[in-house]
């Protein structure tokens, strides 16, 4: 008997002690996901503008907005990281190819997602910031909708060059969008993790690659 | 100086006599003075009634050839052996691109019946768990790319026939070799965040192995320790464009152990 007690705790000390279970620290210290459009060409734009406001998005229609002073460095990060791939940053009345949108996502329960991920592509930000009177979006086919992660930033690029060259665009082309989980905490953003965010998310993505010469 | 030599020579002449006496009288036969036998005398056996063989191997002669080894009392010759084993293992081929790590999370239940001396059949109920975390790595996915901290899990649940062959299943050390033929149970799982893509299956499973039996108490029939290495090949293919695949999984394991022969 005395045997078989001193298997058993062998045994059991050794699964048990062995068995792993997913980290929830390691599986949540950054993702970034990125999606950009294959029909797109990036060689052919050259100027991007960058909204200066950081919204938003819940279930509520919220108008919230992320104080200035915590927006300024994702804002700075999206520029910087442009301005790097050859893009020239102008002022959103200086008529940009491309427009650049942030947005953070708050208990958002419904997203479109493309298969394999559930948080990604084509929230909705802030179209009417860029002149134009549509409020839809218009995202690659073959995305289904799933539930959305609570607390993630979303950076978008639409091509507004498209919009202004068709006469009453209905639509905004989103081109690229950058997912970072993580970003907004229970009490703040974590700004650090956005900058960081965003940079990974031009390091994953060369195709944007600048204005062809 | 020489005083103590002296003392040495005479300590170490001393010890050999002793030891020589102990030596000597041990092997003097004693003579025993037993006591008369208490009760009725036993009757003799009756007309053609034939005495059953009393066999005291391995201290006489070698069992005859019609020796009923599930009688005996040693674990080698035991009807039945039981065994339970921590299973420790490492993915060999796709598995090993897959999942890099020594998989530590492991047990394995044996039960063998022995057929003759040396040739044994049983089932045996494995479990494996595979498991990595990879840090902060770039996946590419359809029109982009995923970057993020990954845990990827594979276990194997392996319920197999055996066959089993002792080569020496009277000695201290009895090695043997053998083969297993079953099923495996894979599943397999891929955590980023809070996303988990999954998948299971069952497969056909071949695991050539050999080991040997160290016996080490002889209480309950008899039983000891167990030694293995075991090499799993399995027709199971399993994983996702974006994160990896494994095709047709296999994996080296050793195992160490307790077996109880009843």
């Amino acid at each position: 008997m005395k045997q078989t007690r001193i298997i058993a705790w062998l045994v059991l000390a050794s699964v048990s002690g062995c068995v792993s279970f997913p980290d929830s620290d390691v599986l949540f210290e950054s993702v970034v996901l990125t999606h950009y459009d294959p029909k797109a060409n990036f060689a052919s734009y050259t100027t991007f503008s960058v909204n200066p406001t950081v919204s938003f998005i819940d279930n509520q229609n919220t108008t919230e907005t992320l104080d200035p002073a915590l927006a300024a460095p994702l804002i700075d990060a999206a520029k910087k990281n442009f301005s790097d791939r050859g893009y020239q940053h102008v002022e959103a009345d200086q008529s940009p190819d491309l427009g650049v949108d942030i947005v953070l996502i708050r208990t958002v329960n419904v997203q479109t997602f493309p298969p394999y991920f559930w948080w990604g592509w084509g929230w909705a930000g802030n179209p009417g910031w860029w002149g134009f009177s549509t409020s839809a979006y218009v995202m690659p086919p073959g995305w289904v909708v799933s539930s959305y992660a609570t607390g993630t930033m979303e950076v978008q690029t639409f091509d507004l060059k498209q919009s202004r060259a068709e006469e009453n665009a209905s639509d905004i082309p989103l081109l690229w969008e950058a997912t970072v989980y993580g970003v907004l905490g229970s009490q703040s953003a974590n700004v650090q993790a956005g900058v960081n965010g965003i940079n990974q998310a031009f390091t994953q993505s060369p195709y944007i690659a600048g204005p062809q010469p | 100086m020489i005083i103590r030599c002296l003392n040495i020579v005479c300590v170490y002449s001393l010890l050999c006599a002793s030891t020589l006496v102990g030596v000597a009288s041990a092997q003097q036969p004693q003579a025993v003075r037993r006591p008369p036998p208490v009760g009725p005398r036993p009757m003799p056996p009756p007309a053609g009634f034939r005495q059953p063989p009393m066999y005291h191997y391995p201290s006489m002669a070698p069992p005859p050839e019609s020796y009923d080894w599930t009688a005996h009392e040693t674990s080698h010759s035991s009807r039945s052996i039981v065994s339970l084993s921590w299973d420790m293992a490492v993915g060999t081929g796709s598995l090993d691109d897959y999942i890099g790590d020594v998989s530590l999370a492991g047990v394995q239940f044996e039960a063998n019946w022995f057929l003759s001396e040396r040739f044994a059949l049983g089932f045996s109920f494995g479990w494996n768990r595979f498991s990595q975390v990879f840090r902060q790595q770039t996946y590419p996915i359809e029109n982009g790319a995923l970057t993020g901290s990954t845990h990827k899990f594979v276990d194997f649940v392996t319920p197999k026939f055996l066959a089993r062959y002792h080569f020496l299943p009277q000695g201290k050390i009895q090695p043997y070799v053998g083969a297993g033929v079953g099923l495996a149970i894979v599943s397999s799982d891929v955590y980023i965040a809070d996303l988990a893509v999954s998948s299971s299956k069952a497969a056909f499973s071949l695991s050539p192995e050999a080991g040997v039996l160290l016996p080490l108490w002889s209480s309950y029939g008899s039983g000891g320790l167990q030694l293995g290495v075991r090499y799993t090949l399995t027709t199971a293919s399993f994983g996702s464009q974006v994160f990896g695949s494994v095709h047709d999984a296999k994996y080296l394991s050793w195992q160490i152990g307790f077996f109880q022969a009843m």
